[in-house]
């Protein structure tokens, strides 16, 4: 398995994830004032991960300020879904593979972080309750074209909304195709239909499907974060992971284990986690799985200044799982 | 969550008087600590226990008995003397506070080794153990047979102790030694180990295996597979505690690497511990250095207990 870290261009985390194996790098680069990623920048980056025989194939994410006004709907969509096209053929240009993108219009929402994981580790939390109570403080990525913290100032049904997406899509997903570039939406965490009269679209597996079918194409598919498809109410990720791998819609992955599901989920360490992190890489083999899949957070560990002690345990505990489970299966084989 | 069938317990070394040691451990999901002291008083010993516990965590062995006062203890009359009552009262006292293993390890082997390091993956900093050849000049000029006679009359006045105590002396086997010319070192073979064994035979005394010194030391003699060396080891019951250690051969040396740099080795050692019955604690020796890394390895060790944890989900 292609297993990743998401990383900046420093050298310090370049050497970190060589020193753990790995051989494949996801990466974000920051928002362009002129709208879309540039040629130049895409190719330095590429070169700089090259340079440490690191694989970067992967852009997470496409930054929110260039296609805000899409998902809301706002006038001068047009220019940044051209914008947006421009990123895509650029990335097709310097071999960049896939592009993940997520459509939540407040962002990422939790409601906690409270040291109350193992070893009292400092678990974030999402509370559905909390969050109706305080929600401005449940907003918790920065959003907006601004960098600051996008309050809703109208409500959008889950129609609007889709219609954005649909609007989006059909327009950018020809260009991928061209380009050889794949689209990989990030599904809505918290996982909740709908947060401060703001609808969010892709919290259940239907609503991955219809954004699957609503453009049927190669380049048209989901940046599979495990941890948010397993807090989706009634969800189980083994099944999801077969539905969705067995189209080949699985572009991206995230390993992440989280304990509960809406209304009331923790994240947690992988191994202690409601999935059995065994039977989904045995899911993830089993469906023909083959894009990168990059290890997400978890609790921070006592003393950890650049989050490596938590990612070097987490790194370790999959390879760990990846490396019995490839031979144990040899074994078997033989 | 799955349920960790595997009776082989995930342990750390640490000193218990560092909390936020205790606390890393706590996190990483780790019950089973091994003690690194700072002094072997009856006081030291009884507060390191209960700080352990009192993080819900247990206190499984200490490391190793100091290796000066080994040093003294295998000199013998009159002047090790002193020093072995000095070991039997720890003895007596880890029994009172049922701290249940001890390891000692041949000094020898510490004041000698040749050891320096070379590059790993990705700029890590690698331990290399040159294996010396004969000329080398040990300051130790024991033969074989006098450092037997040394071991045995130690032997002889703390393996008892022990056993009344009910504490269990784990000879702490050392990658080091390969950097002692070979008429200079013993507990270097199977047939040396078993020796260790009849010279002081009781189910109080055992082994604290080092992994790759099994593969790179043991192994390395004729007609001696790892799992057998495994088996033989456990069906007599003498381990008492595994360091998971990934060693290499190279440039007449031998390496550290990461453990998953060895991964087929290693697989197949939990495997062959595990169907042999094995169910006492596995820690892992530090990586090589990463960059940045503190003293103790944190970041490396966290590595470690995450492999090692997920080869165990999957083994189980």
């Amino acid at each position: 398995m292609k297993i990743a870290l998401h990383l900046d261009t420093v050298q310090r985390d370049v050497l970190f994830a060589r020193q753990l194996g790995l051989q494949y790098v996801v990466s974000a680069l920051p928002a362009n004032p002129k709208g879309y990623l540039e040629l130049d920048d895409l190719l330095r980056t590429r070169e700089f991960f090259a340079n440490y025989d690191l694989v970067f194939d992967v852009i997470e994410n496409l930054p929110t300020p260039h296609y805000y006004k899409v998902m809301f709907g706002l006038p001068g969509r047009d220019a940044q879904i051209e914008n947006v096209c421009m990123t895509i053929r650029n990335m097709g240009k310097a071999g960049i593979s896939v592009l993940q993108y997520q459509w939540m219009l407040l962002g990422g929402l939790r409601t906690e972080y409270c040291p109350v994981g193992r070893g009292g580790s400092r678990v974030s939390r999402f509370d559905w309750e909390v969050a109706k109570r305080s929600p401005i403080a449940a907003l918790d990525w920065r959003q907006g074209p601004d960098g600051l913290i996008h309050t809703p100032d109208r409500d959008l049904s889950a129609e609007q909304v889709w219609d954005n997406l649909t609007y989006f899509l059909k327009r950018v997903v020809p260009v991928a195709e061209e380009a050889g570039v794949k689209l990989a939406a990030h599904p809505d965490d918290a996982p909740i239909p709908s947060f401060m009269g703001v609808a969010r679209i892709l919290y259940s597996l239907a609503g991955l499907q219809h954004l699957i079918d609503i453009v049927p194409s190669p380049c048209n598919g989901l940046g599979f974060c495990q941890g948010t498809i397993a807090c989706m109410a009634g969800v189980d990720v083994i099944s999801a992971i077969h539905q969705f791998g067995c189209q080949n819609k699985i572009f991206f992955a995230h390993f992440r284990n989280p304990r509960g599901q809406v209304p009331v989920f923790e994240e947690v360490f992988p191994d202690e986690g409601d999935s059995d992190m065994l039977a989904v890489i045995r899911a993830y083999r089993e469906v023909g799985f083959d894009g990168v899949i990059r290890v997400d957070h978890a609790p921070a560990v006592v003393g950890d200044t650049h989050n490596e002690r938590t990612f070097g345990y987490q790194v370790g505990y999959f390879k760990g799982l990846v490396d019995a489970v490839d031979i144990l299966d040899a074994q078997g084989a033989n | 969550m799955p349920k960790e069938q595997i009776d082989m317990h995930l342990a750390l070394t640490l000193n218990p008087f560092i909390d936020s040691d205790l606390q890393y451990a706590q996190q990483l999901g780790v019950h089973m600590i091994v003690g690194d002291l700072p002094a072997w008083d009856f006081d030291t010993l009884a507060s390191a226990r209960n700080r352990v516990e009192k993080s819900g965590l247990t206190l499984c062995a200490l490391e190793c008995l100091p290796s000066a006062m080994v040093t003294d203890a295998l000199l013998g009359q009159p002047e090790g003397e002193g020093v072995i009552d000095q070991i039997c009262q720890i003895i007596t006292d880890m029994g009172a506070l049922c701290i249940p293993t001890l390891g000692y390890r041949w000094p020898v082997a510490d004041e000698c080794h040749d050891m320096d390091t070379i590059p790993g993956r990705g700029e890590s900093i690698s331990r290399n153990y040159k294996i010396l050849d004969a000329t080398y000049d040990a300051s130790d000029n024991r033969t074989r047979e006098e450092s037997w006679q040394a071991l045995a009359f130690f032997l002889q006045r703390v393996v008892p102790i022990a056993v009344t105590s009910g504490v269990r002396l784990a000879y702490h086997t050392d990658i080091s030694l390969v950097s002692l010319p070979e008429s200079n070192r013993i507990l270097d073979s199977v047939a040396e180990l078993d020796r260790l064994f009849q010279v002081a035979d009781s189910p109080y005394h055992g082994l604290d295996l080092d992994q790759g010194f099994l593969t790179q030391v043991l192994a390395k003699q004729v007609a001696h597979k790892p799992e057998q060396i495994i088996r033989h080891y456990c069906q007599g019951r003498r381990i008492f505690a595994i360091r998971m250690h990934s060693l290499r051969r190279k440039n007449g040396g031998v390496v550290e690497t990461f453990l998953d740099e060895n991964k087929v080795e290693i697989i197949s050692a939990l495997q062959a511990y595990q169907a042999a019955g094995y169910a006492e604690s596995l820690r892992p020796i530090p990586s090589p250095a990463m960059a940045d890394d503190t003293e103790w390895r944190h970041k490396g060790q966290a590595y470690s207990i995450g492999y090692l944890r997920g080869l165990l989900q999957v083994i189980s």
